[in-house]
């Protein structure tokens, strides 16, 4: 073999691809838990850069009127009967297990 | 691959572990077959390895600068798992010795090449060199980075790869 055809034609001839048959999964599952606290860090600088947006862009005053609004109007709610109660706690519970469940499955 | 940007940014960032396992599945199959090669063909051992390197690029996938291409940052944590690998044997003949010691004649009378075989007659920086370079078409200065040497060593690394290679063909009679 002499021309780096000729090299590249015999390497190519070997280059076989590999099916994954589960390895990415595999390595899925070996995955550690990463210890570095960047992920949490990016997703705190998100919220507070939402805020500072939201207040350079709206100021506070539509902010405060609107939680004023939603606790007064929270402050107006009837007592519900024991059912709706039941069926409202029902539904909080099933959305945090699910919520828990797609976490802990990630 | 272009959307590569996107799943490492994910992972890094958000530690995304499916944006990760997405990465997996667009490299396992160059990364298993690099390792494959190294280890003289032993596919177990291979897919021990590029497991391992896939962990460990998941476990400093933070450390990765943009400013190289994934794939390159992969490789190299994979050139890295592999020399590891071979540190650890501590096996008292290693696989140059292996290589120096394949009879001319183990060949097959046909004169079909086994390609594992004719590879160990490489050193490790000349089969790593030779297989970035002409199997996964990588060039010279992404090779002198996954290795961590100057180009011109990656040069010279295949150059006498070719050499021996060449040598070994003329001797077992493949040479055309």
């Amino acid at each position: 073999m002499t021309s780096e055809q000729e090299w590249k034609k015999w390497f190519e001839s070997q280059r076989a691809d590999f099916p994954d048959e589960g390895f990415s999964r595999n390595v899925a599952r070996r995955l550690p838990q990463r210890k570095s606290m960047l992920p949490q860090a990016v997703m705190l600088l998100c919220v507070f850069a939402g805020f500072a947006l939201t207040f350079a862009i709206q100021g506070v005053m539509p902010i405060i009127e609107h939680l004023y609004a939603l606790v007064s109007a929270v402050s107006q709610l009837q007592i519900p009967s024991a059912a709706s109660v039941a069926t409202y706690l029902g539904g909080v519970a099933i959305l945090g297990l699910t919520g828990f469940a797609v976490a802990t499955t990630e | 691959m272009p959307n590569d940007a996107i799943w490492v940014s994910r992972a890094a960032l958000l530690g995304d572990r499916n944006a990760f396992s997405r990465l997996v599945e667009a490299y396992q199959s160059p990364v298993r077959r690099f390792f494959f090669h190294l280890t003289g063909g032993d596919e177990e051992l291979s897919k021990d390895l590029a497991q391992d390197a896939f962990v460990k690029a998941w476990l400093s996938i933070s450390s990765f600068r943009a400013a190289a291409k994934f794939s390159t940052w992969l490789y190299r944590i994979a050139y890295n798992v592999f020399y590891d690998h071979e540190r650890s044997k501590k096996q008292s003949v290693s696989l140059d010795a292996v290589g120096e010691q394949i009879p001319v004649g183990s060949l097959n009378s046909d004169f079909s090449m086994d390609f594992a075989v004719a590879l160990k007659v490489l050193k490790d920086d000349e089969r790593t060199a030779m297989l970035l370079f002409y199997m996964e078409d990588l060039p010279v200065d992404k090779i002198s980075k996954i290795m961590n040497c100057p180009a011109g060593t990656v040069k010279s690394h295949l150059f006498r790869g070719k050499e021996k290679l060449s040598v070994y063909f003329k001797n077992s009679g493949y040479d055309k």
